[in-house]
């Protein structure tokens, strides 16, 4: 029974793939546009979702990988003359360097700590990316007033750009589900002490999913920096991008492989019909299912859809 | 001499400030402390009792010592509402659950303000206010002395009512073990809500005293909201006193920041410390906070 569901999934994914590999040949540019935003917001949350929805670690300073992915693929583009697939993976690969060096000692921290300790890393990342240039005198984040990259070639590179890294992280989630490597994190979110006593190597594990969502969202952050051609800083380390993630994932179905995409989907085709021109009401009615989701649909979007095909419900 | 001055008048400011700021974070202590929910729209509070402060003020000519008890009030009622009909359902829930229903919380406060009030800086001129008091070569503004010691004053009567009253001791009681608590004929359901009320009014008048020397805007929130979590982690977690030490040491070491490095780098110096102390020092400076 598990196996089969399993395999329909995996064609239903495969089908999923193939279909949106071929949309840019019927469907028209704003589509395609709107499409790329999606997989992009499924990216960064599919990302935040490794790390809190198998290893159930809550972490509010994703967003400093996103700048990092950001200023360093402009800064390897602009300043170092390198292509920009070059520097976005070179980008990734800091970050994930990075990561490494911040999640060692952070990771160590426990439930709340550690969600107020990522906060006060994203924020000091941000005031330092802020004050980088004035500080050290090597141009880099353009301090307020951010940096303009060269003109990138059309959308349709960054729909399939976008699509590859979604991909990526969504074959991650997949990967979590059924191997070693996932049990271990899985026992990690439900009990780390326990799951620790069992000869989990608990901080191995942790910070590798943290250095693979590290990269993930780096190259993400990437690409967005140059689809739109112009950074700033407090922008692209702003505590906005972290909370989207994470109301998208959650929103979805937190730990879920596919539910940070319906999450993604969701919130960004529901703000781009109403919150061009309800501003605040978008953001109040955003602000109302985060606090009514939580509380009476824990599974999100994603148990919604199990319910309906009458599986056994996902338990928090 | 004048170096000395220039040192004693930083370390004045840094007080005066972390006064206000040991106010505004009692109440994310108390919360924390006893409910174990991790408040992420304590600072949107901070921002409703400053708008309490500023309209009646404004509107009605209302002094603004006055408005204090009014927002104390007003935002006890809220607080204790928001703790009975929605958060007492996150009870025995993963940490997640309560930051992400009060982030919710945050979103509808923050942007009802700015459908309401639009996100204008506003700032109130008392003419009382407007005076300082010379010590020497200090000058202290009566706005911020004002403020900060009525804050201090506020954080000592709540401390005074979780230690010698009847229901300081039901809240203690409920923060030590629930169950145990509700054996005894507490109402835990109760006594979440009274807390969260008090937690809010306290956090609600530090705003209302906020508003006395700086402007009021709706998205002052998430600022306050990281002061406080900060505050609370320096004095140690769920320890009460600790906010006051907690505030001072923020205080100064954004004042230094602001006078001897940069000011644009008080708040990555406010953050790195708060990561720090987090990391090595987990019970605080004071070392009574709880360790997870």
């Amino acid at each position: 029974m598990a196996r089969r569901v399993e395999l329909s999934w995996g064609l239903f994914a495969l089908l999923v793939l193939a279909i949106l590999l071929a949309l840019p040949l019927g469907a028209g540019p704003y589509a395609i546009r709107l499409a790329a935003v999606i997989f992009m917001w499924a990216a960064l949350a599919g990302s935040w979702n490794l790390l809190a929805g198998y290893a159930g670690a809550v972490d509010l300073g994703p967003v400093v990988y996103h700048g990092i992915g950001a200023f360093g693929t402009a800064a390897l583009m602009m300043r170092a003359g390198l292509p920009f697939l070059v520097s976005v993976a070179l980008a990734g690969g800091v970050a994930a360097a990075i990561a490494f060096v911040i999640g060692t000692p952070t990771l160590r921290l426990r439930g709340a700590y550690f969600a107020i300790g990522t906060l006060a890393l994203a924020e000091s990342a941000k005031q330092l990316a802020l004050a980088w240039d004035r500080l050290t005198g090597i141009p880099l984040t353009g301090g307020s007033a951010g940096i303009s990259l060269p003109l990138s070639a059309g959308y349709l590179p960054f729909y399939y750009l976008m699509l590859t890294v979604m991909a990526c992280v969504t074959l991650t989630a997949l990967w979590l589900e059924r191997s070693k490597f996932g049990y271990g994190l899985r026992a990690i979110g439900e009990n780390d002490r326990l799951a620790e006593a069992s000869g989990v190597d608990i901080h191995a594990l942790k910070r590798r999913v943290y250095m693979a969502s590290a990269l993930f969202i780096a190259w993400t952050g990437g690409i967005e920096g140059y689809w739109l051609s112009y950074i700033n800083a407090a922008e692209a380390f702003g505590t906005a991008i972290t909370f989207q993630m994470v109301v998208m994932a959650l929103l979805g179905g937190l730990g879920t492989p596919f539910g940070p995409l319906l999450g993604a989907a969701f919130l960004t085709l529901a703000s781009e019909f109403l919150g061009t021109r309800f501003v605040y009401h978008y953001l109040i009615g955003i602000g109302l299912i985060i606090v009514i989701i939580p509380l009476f649909m824990p599974a999100g979007l994603a148990g919604l859809v199990r319910l309906v095909r009458r599986e056994r419900p996902l338990t928090a | 001499m004048d170096q000395l001055a220039a040192f004693g008048q930083t370390v004045l400011n840094g007080l005066l400030q972390g006064g206000v700021y040991a106010a505004a974070a009692v109440g994310l202590s108390l919360i924390f402390g006893v409910s174990g929910i991790l408040n992420a729209a304590h600072g949107e509070l901070v921002m409703l009792g400053a708008f309490t402060t500023y309209w009646l003020f404004k509107l009605h000519g209302v002094d603004p010592l006055l408005t204090l008890p009014i927002s104390f009030v007003l935002l006890f009622g809220l607080g204790y509402l928001l703790q009975f009909l929605v958060l007492n359902r996150t009870l025995g829930a993963p940490l997640l659950v309560s930051l992400l229903v009060t982030f919710g919380m945050s979103l509808v406060m923050v942007n009802t303000a700015l459908r309401v009030w639009s996100a204008d800086y506003r700032m109130m001129a008392v003419p009382y206010f407007d005076r300082s008091v010379y010590v020497g070569p200090l000058i202290v503004p009566l706005s911020r002395l004002t403020a900060f010691v009525i804050g201090l004053a506020m954080v000592g009567g709540l401390y005074w009512l979780l230690q010698r009253t009847e229901l300081g001791r039901m809240i203690r009681a409920t923060a030590q073990d629930w169950e145990m608590a509700s054996l005894m004929g507490v109402n835990p359901r109760f006594v979440y809500a009274v807390t969260f009320g008090l937690g809010a009014a306290t956090t609600g008048v530090a705003g209302s005293l906020v508003a006395f020397y700086t402007p009021v805007e709706p998205n002052m929130g998430l600022t306050y909201t990281l002061f406080a979590f900060s505050v609370v982690v320096l004095g140690g977690m769920g320890y009460i006193p600790g906010v006051v030490w907690g505030g001072f040491a923020l205080g100064i070491a954004q004042a230094m920041t602001e006078t001897y490095v940069e000011a644009g780098l008080s708040l990555l110096v406010a953050f790195f410390l708060l990561y720090l102390i987090l990391r090595f020092m987990p019970a605080g400076i004071m070392g009574k906070g709880r360790v997870e």
